[in-house]
């Protein structure tokens, strides 16, 4: 028997026949964490028909060795095949960390694995590293997002779930090389739950914008000009959850500890009083300018530029301009 | 009759929680609680179910005695019947912990169609439970689920990704998380209150009542722990005041945000 517990794995979660990109990301980040502990990273990729092309684009961000599972029934993400194609190739393999986008499948597939073997899982981590022993020690943000809770899984392989967003995607290398091993597990348990639609849209994703309007509850009853000034701007649109809770705009585009994170090279920050559950969602930004009217509000102290003021007639003011301006 | 179990915490209102700078640890006293809200639109999700088909539902909690007004509120709601779990050796669980406990309680239970719970706890916010019950109990699952149709006895129910839905099939039992706000819950129904504050009994079950040993519950059968709790850096800036009257507030966050306008 060779050593026991090696490795950090990144389960590579697909969308149609591309990699996600909060996938990439942890590739980055298990690079990384690898590198510091003399380990190797792999890629876990499930799927259906000859999926060699997404192996390559797994060794070109980082990973050394990318496992195949290939199945008729892998080929959508279901739980029941996925989770247990997974959980053979575990206890073949013994990887020290599995590492998973912290998306809706993957949180799926590692609530389901945590049970199913019997180990330790962080969720939505934000902060990862790795100390003597190769332990893994992850910071998920808590109560609000100013307090970080570092955990730690008493269980071998570690696991834990990523943020979109929160590790930037690494620049990918197409001269790096790495092995790609086919792995048969054997049969696998049809999917109990039957597809009968599934339909895919594109939504922009805010976590990726380079640039930011973002609206607060300040600026509620004139929500629609803070978007008119986006769209002028061609930037995306973000809003904080207080506007998502109340419906006012969609789950997707909140900012904050529970919502996207971002990293924008600048982001305008619009009637937002500046809570920690909030800012932590948008601290990765180069540059911050804030609107509010409450020269108290925290949010000043988080911006590089701050005004002062009532956005009310700061907004409507500024749009006009650049309407003027850009034609 | 179908019987839907539905899984609920009670949580503190996460804007009022704050972490003490010198213990690093979390101040609860002043801070208000609810019924997590996600669990809320999944208690939702059974009576509306409840409304149409005749479906019995049981709301099942893990928590301290204190919890017992919100059982109490899921009853007011329209739940037939409530059941908390709660015994000092489950302090500290994980979410496989949580799981184990709540799903040796689904299985004292008995017969069941459904599990709904929330999508993820407003607190913890992990989402890891629901699919972690659903393998303790050997049950399909489908997870972010934000409408749920009976057909023939089937269940139908729309699950909701990135960028993407799926419509999925299954015949009971199966576990569903709820996806929050996908409902508006309703409001406790004033007779019924009445009731419930005279004559209904909150069935309280301890782990003597689960059968479990203490080793696989609470802080010692959790496989994740806490290590520390750190106060987040939220790097402040250099506050450059902006100022003057409005039209030179507008013309200097113009020659700030000029540079990075982006042409259609």
């Amino acid at each position: 028997m060779g050593q026991e517990y090696r490795n950090v794995w990144v389960f590579l979660e697909r969308r149609r026949e591309e990699i996600i990109e909060p996938s990439l990301e942890v590739l980055g980040k298990a690079r990384e964490l690898a590198d510091k502990y003399g380990d190797k990273v792999a890629g876990i990729l499930m799927g259906a028909g000859n999926i060699d092309k997404l192996a390559e684009t797994a060794v070109s961000y980082g990973a050394d060795l990318v496992y195949i599972v290939q199945d008729d029934v892998l080929q959508d993400y279901s739980t029941i095949p996925y989770s247990e194609a997974l959980s053979r190739i575990i206890i073949m393999y013994k990887p020290n960390i599995i590492l998973y986008p912290a998306t809706r499948n993957g949180r799926d597939l590692a609530g389901r694995l945590s049970a199913k073997l019997n180990l330790g899982l962080s969720a939505n981590t934000v902060w990862l590293d790795i100390v003597e022993d190769g332990i893994l020690l992850a910071g998920v943000p808590g109560f609000g997002g100013g307090i970080m809770a570092v955990t730690k899984c008493l269980t071998k392989p570690q696991m834990a779930t990523v943020r979109p967003g929160a590790f930037p995607k690494p620049q990918p290398e197409p001269s790096r090389t790495g092995k790609i091993e086919r792995i048969d597990v054997g049969k696998l348990p049809e999917p109990p739950t039957k597809n009968v639609e599934k339909i895919f849209y594109t939504v922009e994703d805010i976590s990726k914008a380079e640039a930011i309007v973002i609206a607060g509850i300040g600026i509620r009853e004139n929500i629609q000009v803070v978007k008119k000034l986006a769209e002028k701007l061609n930037w995306a649109f973000g809003a904080t959850r207080p506007l998502s809770d109340e419906g006012l705009v969609s789950r997707d585009i909140f900012v904050g500890a529970t919502g996207k994170t971002v990293r924008p090279k600048i982001a305008l920050i619009v009637g937002a009083s500046g809570a920690a559950h909030f800012i932590s969602g948008v601290a990765g930004a180069e540059k911050i300018i804030s609107i509010n009217i409450d020269s108290e509000a925290p949010i000043h102290s988080y911006s590089d530029y701050s005004v002062v003021g009532d956005a009310y007639k700061i907004i409507p003011k500024l749009l006009e301009k650049l309407e003027a301006e850009i034609k | 009759m179908m019987h839907i179990i539905v899984c609920m915490k009670v949580t503190p209102k996460s804007e009022q929680v704050r972490l003490d700078p010198n213990t690093k640890s979390i101040i609860r006293e002043g801070v208000e609680n609810e019924i997590n809200p996600a669990d809320k639109n999944a208690l939702e999700a059974a009576l509306q179910l409840k409304d149409k088909h005749g479906c019995k539902v049981t709301v099942l909690g893990m928590g301290p005695p204190i919890w017992e007004p919100y059982m109490k509120l899921a009853i007011s709601m329209g739940a037939d019947d409530a059941i908390l779990i709660s015994d000092r050796a489950f302090a500290g669980a994980d979410t496989l912990a949580t799981s184990r406990t709540l799903a040796s309680a689904i299985k004292k239970i008995g017969e069941y169609h459904l599990i709904l719970c929330g999508e993820e706890s407003s607190d913890a916010g992990t989402g890891h439970v629901p699919p972690s019950i659903a393998e303790f109990l050997n049950i399909p699952q489908i997870t972010f689920v934000n409408y749920i149709e009976i057909l023939d006895g089937r269940i139908r129910a729309r699950r909701v990704l990135e960028g993407a839905h799926e419509v999925l099939e299954c015949t009971p039992p199966v576990l569903l998380s709820i996806e929050y706000g996908c409902n508006t819950p309703r409001f406790p129904d004033f007779r019924r209150k009445r009731w419930v504050d005279k004559e209904f009994k909150l069935k309280v079950w301890s782990i003597r009542d689960l059968g479990l040993d203490e080793a696989e519950v609470g802080l010692k059968g959790s496989r994740s722990i806490v290590e520390e709790l750190r106060e987040m850096k939220l790097g402040e800036r250099a506050r450059e005041k902006i100022s003057g009257t409005e039209d030179e507030v507008v013309a200097q966050i113009l020659n700030i945000i000029r540079p990075y306008i982006k042409k259609k």
